[in-house]
């Protein structure tokens, strides 16, 4: 190789050997033992679902040490709502985590009006029931898909994706967008929906009953699968409370903690579902909760379909440049990952004083360096799966 | 965690710090600790109110017994929810946001640390969840957590080199009174 000026650049090679790599892996290398290898997981590897980063200390195949970096697609959405109006926020909430944005939209909406006192017609209530449920479906069908894809197994991907799509075409029509939805204003919802979107909705549901029997009977059942999730990376109650899991992550741990249940927001109390829950704490038990949990949200969708009322979509009082006066709020949703959290603190302006957005996947996440002690670096993989991480919400 | 009382053993320390005050040219400015913690027993144990909307309970603590508070909420089996941090005229505002899992309420704990010297014990002994909250605190306000296991950028890169982002500019930086003007300042306290 040469450069511009014709010389010929060769590359240094003892000095590349010399160099001990970046701040992070500086921090990381100091151990008493001389035997094991510090390895880099991610942040490019395709089982890191994104740039997460993780540095592990390896004796073998065996961890000794994990710790994973942050950082690599922090976008500093807190600092972003700051300089925004309240409504000019609401697309960048999308943004935070691509594969359950309604949720993130609710609880930015939902904050924003728990601080102006704005009442939410009923029809809009139920149509962000249902869309939201219906987000949640498709959250764990990609996760499902890509989960055993990690694991080594190609065809269930495909099989997600195809009823996955039908939800990102049921919500395209109405929303308008397929990915980082922006749904929810402040009183109601965008848009209103049709005869064609709850005919097509029901239609939905009742593929997807029959689909989940295939599923398990494609995936669940199936022995190696089940080798590879059962009994690793056991997370003890104790662990998810002091680490302050949320989400199927807790529920696999066998706690029935859940927002729609516990802090019942918009009309959640209505409706008759179950928290799955799993005791064994063990990657099984997480796979288990959200297979259910997919059961549980058609079953809040047909009951919201049966229940629509007549009405506005929107509240037509509900101010487009709002003026909080000050105060500050919390509110808190129920994502596809957990305990979804919008502290917003108001000083009476146009925009937010402060916004501090908790996200379930970083507290999911902190807990993985303690788990994954002593396990194979495969089934660390395993793991990490299994807490169903989604970067961008962990980085913010 | 009704007896959670803070307006402890500053009598005398108020009085020494009459002095203090008449120095300083900004009355909203607070840098002494003891000052400070003047300040914050007014507010300690305060009411929540129709207008407060999304908590159980708040608390507020010097940050001398915030340890102490942190301990009794591991105590009751509470889970820590998230650290949040306010910039506000007074000094930094961080917020411990708790929750329960089988009796849910939220409950805040809320301390202030001056901005010059803006140093908090780290929690980390009893959550070890707060590990990367704290570090995400110190990236985002430069708050120092003493104690802390494993310091140093979360979010940010190790090369930043600037001001904490997320600190406010002294035009836009608000009194408490103002973000909580329902609060109920008792009459004849300034702050400061």
């Amino acid at each position: 190789m040469r450069n511009r000026n014709g010389t010929r650049i060769t590359m240094d090679l003892d000095r590349r050997l010399q160099t001990h790599g970046d701040f992070y892996s500086q921090k990381f290398q100091t151990t008493e033992r001389e035997d094991t290898l510090v390895l880099n997981l991610g942040p490019q590897h395709p089982s890191t679902h994104g740039v997460l980063r993780i540095l592990l200390e390896i004796d073998g195949e065996y961890i000794l040490r994990a710790e994973p970096v942050l950082g690599y697609i922090h976008r500093m959405h807190e600092k972003i709502a700051e300089v925004m109006t309240y409504p000019q926020f609401a697309p960048y909430t999308g943004r935070i985590d691509y594969l359950h944005p309604l949720a993130w939209g609710w609880a930015h909406i939902g904050a924003v009006e728990r601080l102006m006192e704005v009442q939410v017609p009923e029809r809009a209530e139920y149509i962000r029931v249902i869309t939201c449920e219906l987000n949640r479906i498709s959250s764990h069908l990609l996760w499902w898909g890509a989960y055993i894809n990690d694991l080594g197994a190609f065809t269930p991907f495909f099989y997600a994706f195809d009823d996955r799509e039908i939800i990102s075409d049921i919500l395209q029509r109405i929303i308008g967008s397929r990915l980082t939805f922006s749904f929810y204003r402040i009183g109601g919802v965008a848009t209103d929906i049709d005869d064609r979107f709850v005919t097509e909705t029901r239609e939905f549901c009742n593929r997807m009953k029959e689909r989940l029997k295939m599923y398990k009977a494609l995936v669940t059942d199936n022995f190696i699968f089940r080798n590879r999730l059962e009994g690793i990376g056991v997370i003890p109650f104790e662990t998810c409370r002091k680490y302050g899991a949320t989400g199927p992550v807790l529920r696999g741990s066998g706690k029935a903690y859940d927002v729609r249940r516990a802090e019942p927001y918009s009309i959640y109390n209505r409706f008759d579902f179950e928290i799955p829950v799993y005791d064994t704490c063990d990657a099984m038990g997480r796979y288990l909760v959200r297979m259910d949990e997919i059961k549980e949200s058609i079953k809040i969708i047909e009951q919201a379909l049966d229940a629509l009322p007549e009405g506005e979509c929107i509240n037509r009082k509900a101010s487009k440049r709002p003026k909080p006066s000050p105060n500050d709020v919390y509110f808190a949703t129920e994502g596809g990952r957990g305990k979804i959290g919008a502290h917003l603190v108001s000083d009476g302006g146009r925009s937010p004083y402060r916004l501090k957005l908790r996200s379930p996947s970083f507290s999911n996440l902190s807990l993985f360096s303690e788990v994954a002690q002593g396990t194979l670096i495969a089934d660390a993989i395993s793991i990490l799966g299994s807490l169903d991480l989604v970067i961008p919400e962990i980085d913010r | 965690m009704a007896d959670e009382k803070t307006n402890q053993s500053t009598r005398s320390q108020e009085e020494s710090n009459q002095k203090d005050q008449e120095k300083k040219p900004n009355k909203h400015q607070i840098s002494d600790l003891n000052q400070l913690i003047n300040t914050i027993n007014w507010l300690y144990n305060f009411q929540v109110s129709e207008k407060y909307k999304g908590y159980e309970l708040g608390y507020f603590v010097t940050p001398r017994r915030l340890l102490h508070s942190v301990k009794k909420m591991d105590r009751a089996g509470y889970f820590l929810e998230d650290i949040s941090c306010i910039d506000l005229q007074e000094g930094l505002q961080v917020v411990y946001h708790f929750d329960h899992y089988d009796s849910p309420g939220r409950i805040v704990v809320r301390t202030v640390v001056p901005r010059d010297n803006p140093s908090l014990p780290s929690i980390c002994d009893v959550y070890p969840g707060a590990a990367w909250h704290e570090r995400e605190c110190h990236d985002f306000f430069g708050v120092r957590f003493e104690g802390h296991p494993n310091p140093g950028p979360l979010l940010l890169d190790p090369e930043f080199e600037g001001p904490p982002p997320l600190l406010k500019e002294e035009s836009a930086r608000r009194t408490m009174e103002q973000i909580h003007p329902e609060r109920g300042f008792p009459p004849g306290m300034s702050m400061g």
